[in-house]
């Protein structure tokens, strides 16, 4: 099965362009690498993005996106670990697959810091993962 | 050990492998809209429900929540309100390198 990025949503774009050019690069990383590892982020595992499937990947500064061995360097924050010390910036993705053209699309819902001022990268997912199947607003 | 009784279509719906989305049953969209917790745990156990208008006049179609059909129907809602290109045009971009 092919997969394929979607090209990003208007929105999506101004994220990514109002993250600083580090940070941008990493995204940028991220998303490419989704077309090789579509599964590379966890469900979300409350709330409606959990009830759509929807994926995020966690990211941090120090990321190498283009390792592609080993586990995620960000990973998940430990159980012990300060819940201010995990990685902040979240990339919030839709797989979907058409079987029968035989194609895997990926659309990125959102790319910022999570837990932050509201309506924060999962709000923002949230909202748009509606809006991108609905007519009108 | 432990022994549990497991009544006729209870144990039809466990041990049935004939393929077809069970539990399902006939719903209005009042009676859907009266009892969403227990459509939605219906959908989630694989199950479908066949929509009839109010009035019982017309079979509107099948709630489901079957991966291959959520999947392609999002997709497609996607286009069909112009926040997506054709799968066609889509792959021809991505061949050309215009996706991210």
């Amino acid at each position: 099965m092919r997969t394929v990025i979607a090209p990003l949503l208007p929105e999506v774009e101004a994220e990514l362009l109002a993250l600083d050019a580090r940070l941008q690069q990493l995204a940028r990383g991220y998303v490419r690498r989704l077309a090789l590892e579509p599964y590379l982020g966890p469900t979300a595992r409350r709330g409606a993005l959990a009830t759509m499937g929807v994926r995020r990947i966690y990211f941090g500064r120090g990321d190498q996106p283009g390792q592609l061995l080993g586990r995620l360097k960000s990973g998940a924050r430990q159980g012990h670990a300060d819940p201010a010390s995990g990685p902040r910036w979240r990339i919030v993705y839709l797989v979907r697959e058409a079987t029968r053209s035989d194609v895997r699309l990926i659309v990125i819902l959102a790319i910022g810091e999570a837990h932050s001022r509201p309506p924060d990268v999962y709000e923002r997912a949230t909202r748009r993962a509606l809006k991108i199947r609905r007519s009108s607003p | 050990m432990n022994a549990y009784l497991v009544r006729g279509a209870g144990y039809h719906r466990i041990m049935s492998d004939d393929g077809l989305p069970h539990p399902s049953e006939a719903l209005t969209l009042s009676e859907i809209a009266g009892q969403v917790d227990r459509v939605i745990a219906m959908l989630q156990q694989g199950g479908a429900i066949i929509v009839y208008s109010d009035d019982q006049q017309h079979e509107i179609g099948v709630l489901t929540r079957d991966r291959r059909l959520l999947d392609e129907a999002s997709i497609a809602a996607m286009i069909d309100t112009g926040h997506l290109p054709p799968l066609a045009e889509l792959i021809a971009m991505d061949d050309r390198g215009e996706t991210p």
